[in-house]
């Protein structure tokens, strides 16, 4: 793939409202199938590349600079490191035959054919910005829907492989950083606030139960009852209610407890300053202590200059494999991932 | 102890369910089990088609057959889209389904799994811009036929409406409020879906 750029992790935008600082980065998926066509999971590579070819040529004149990648032709590295950046779900690449990726330049928009639907049409911005992302991929689905003829029902909307995404089709996701609930063991409060508004709480790597780097990606359930401005709408409004707990419980915590925050921000620091051996979970949690100590004023740093979704993308596992040019060991990664941390992020005063 | 449900095979799985405030159990075969509890287990996040399977694995290790799979399975689970051939059986693994028709040949069983992953039953959002008809296209271009879409969701007004009097009368008044929340759904698609006069009169 010939650009691997991931647009959530580019640099941001000065932030105007002080809760900007919970938003990590936010998306959307549609997902959409053709009429008449066995959903991907049940059709011949032959009809997934008949499915390609329908969708390549529905884009095409359009946006020409579109780029078209044949996932049979793609190459372990590049899917690996999509796959980290969560441009790519983890089974796309493990059964490429008859699967495409189309992009816009920079990535900033994406189709994934064939994967568990015909089309995921999907995009990614930093920060909380998903009044911004659906315009235009709205736009997107309708010069696709005048020439494509979608798998549409009047009362269930947009049909899909798996009848829990049917009805809008739309999967709305922001991250938040949130340690200041892990530090005060309000996590349970979070899930408590999280099922009311309906939508879900899950880590950087899809699980329930487990949020390294205390990263939660909040995103509505269900498609059908509402439009697609209402689902935006709502996980925007929930994602702003849940930073505003956060911040509460950070400033509660530094006047209540400043040793809970202290210890776990002098520890972040310490471990990045000092360790020479790494593993990403590690590092992810101790960037989330850096930030928090920088956010929260307890260390000398450009929090807000810093571009904490890139580093957290560049400890990950494949991102570090990728400058080896060979398939380095745990050790090596780690070892490789404790350098990198020393030089673009250890504190000066440790 | 044989299956509550089937009275046929041996009862295997044993669940307790609160029933207007009494604790109830219920003994079930895999086969009915799995009928009774995939649709909630699969938005808890549990995969009970994992755990069924390999409730049947122990059995068959244990030299035991596994009740209600082999020539006991229910007429339910054998059931087939005859579009594209995606069993019933199959959706129950692995929660997806085989085609968009599909959605019509398994429309029963998919109406709890639909409750419970949406907030309901009707869509509200945008339309496709070429409507499918069967398998050929329909291209919605004119304002006309999207309005054809909005008289469609008028009619369906009309007769929800009618279902709420009706439900009233006979004074059952949860299926009322549900009849009620579904005739808004539709009408605020409908008013999403409305052409805007633009200042020279044209729809735009």
């Amino acid at each position: 793939m010939s650009d691997l750029t991931v647009p959530w992790a580019k640099a941001r935008r000065k932030k105007a409202d002080p809760a900007d600082i919970v938003f990590a980065w936010s998306g959307i998926r549609l997902a959409r199938n053709l009429e008449g066509e066995a959903f991907p999971g049940n059709s011949s590579p032959d009809r997934r590349r008949a499915v390609c070819a329908a969708v390549r040529e529905a884009l095409a004149g359009r946006d020409p600079q579109w780029s078209y990648q044949n996932a049979e032709l793609l190459n372990a590295r590049d899917a690996g490191l999509l796959e980290e950046a969560r441009l790519l779900p983890g089974d796309f690449y493990q059964n490429p035959q008859g699967r495409a990726i189309l992009a816009s330049p920079g990535n900033a928009a994406m189709i994934l054919v064939n994967g568990e639907d015909h089309l995921w049409i999907r995009a990614d911005r930093p920060g909380l910005a998903l009044d911004r992302v659906y315009p235009p991929l709205d736009a997107l689905d309708d010069h696709l829907s005048s020439r494509l003829a979608y798998a549409f029902s009047p009362d269930l909307g947009f049909l899909t492989s798996d009848p829990a995404n049917a009805g809008t089709a739309l999967r709305a996701g922001v991250f938040l950083h949130l340690p200041g609930m892990m530090l005060s063991g309000e996590e349970k409060i979070l899930q408590r606030t999280a099922e009311p508004l309906g939508v879900a709480l899950t880590g950087f790597h899809g699980e329930k139960d487990r949020f390294p780097g205390n990263l939660y990606e909040l995103s509505n359930r269900g498609g059908l009852g509402e439009s697609e401005a209402e689902i935006v709408a709502r996980v925007t409004a929930a994602a702003h209610k849940i930073a505003e707990e956060e911040l509460t419980v950070r400033a509660d915590l530094k006047r209540r407890h400043p040793e809970r925050i202290m210890d776990f921000c002098s520890r972040a620091k310490a471990v990045l300053a000092n360790a020479y051996l790494i593993s990403a979970t590690e590092a992810m949690n101790a960037l989330s202590g850096l930030r928090l100590a920088e956010e929260a004023g307890y260390a000398e740093g450009p929090a807000a200059a810093r571009n904490w979704n890139e580093l957290l993308l560049a400890v990950q596992p494949k991102h570090i494999a990728a400058a080896f040019g060979y398939e380095p060991s745990a050790e090596e990664r780690a070892i490789r991932r404790a350098e990198l941390l020393r030089a673009r992020v250890a504190p000066a005063e440790g | 102890m044989l299956c509550q449900i089937c009275k046929v095979n041996p009862a295997s799985i044993h669940i307790q369910e609160i029933v207007n405030g009494k604790k109830q159990t219920i003994h079930l075969c895999l086969s009915c089990a799995g009928k009774k509890t995939l649709a909630h287990a699969m938005f808890d996040g549990m995969d009970l088609g994992d755990i069924l399977n390999s409730l049947e694995q122990n059995l068959a290790e244990m030299g035991m057959p596994a009740p209600g799979r082999e020539d006991g399975a229910a007429d339910g689970e054998k059931k087939v889209c005859p579009v594209c051939a995606w069993r019933l059986e199959q959706f129950r693994e692995t929660g997806r389904l085989g085609c968009p028709a599909c959605y019509e040949s398994f429309a029963d069983e998919l109406k709890n799994t639909l409750a419970f992953a949406h907030r309901s039953c009707v869509h509200t959002g945008k339309l496709p811009l070429y409507l499918p008809q069967k398998q050929t296209g329909k291209k919605l271009d004119s304002m006309e036929e999207r309005l054809g879409m909005n008289r469609e969701r008028e009619r369906q007004i009309e007769t929800l409406e009618r279902d709420l009097a009706e439900s009233v009368r006979r004074e059952e008044y949860e299926l009322a409020a549900e009849l009620r929340d579904k005739i808004e759904s539709i009408r605020r698609a409908l008013a999403a879906c409305q052409p805007v006069k633009t200042a020279d009169g044209d729809p735009c």
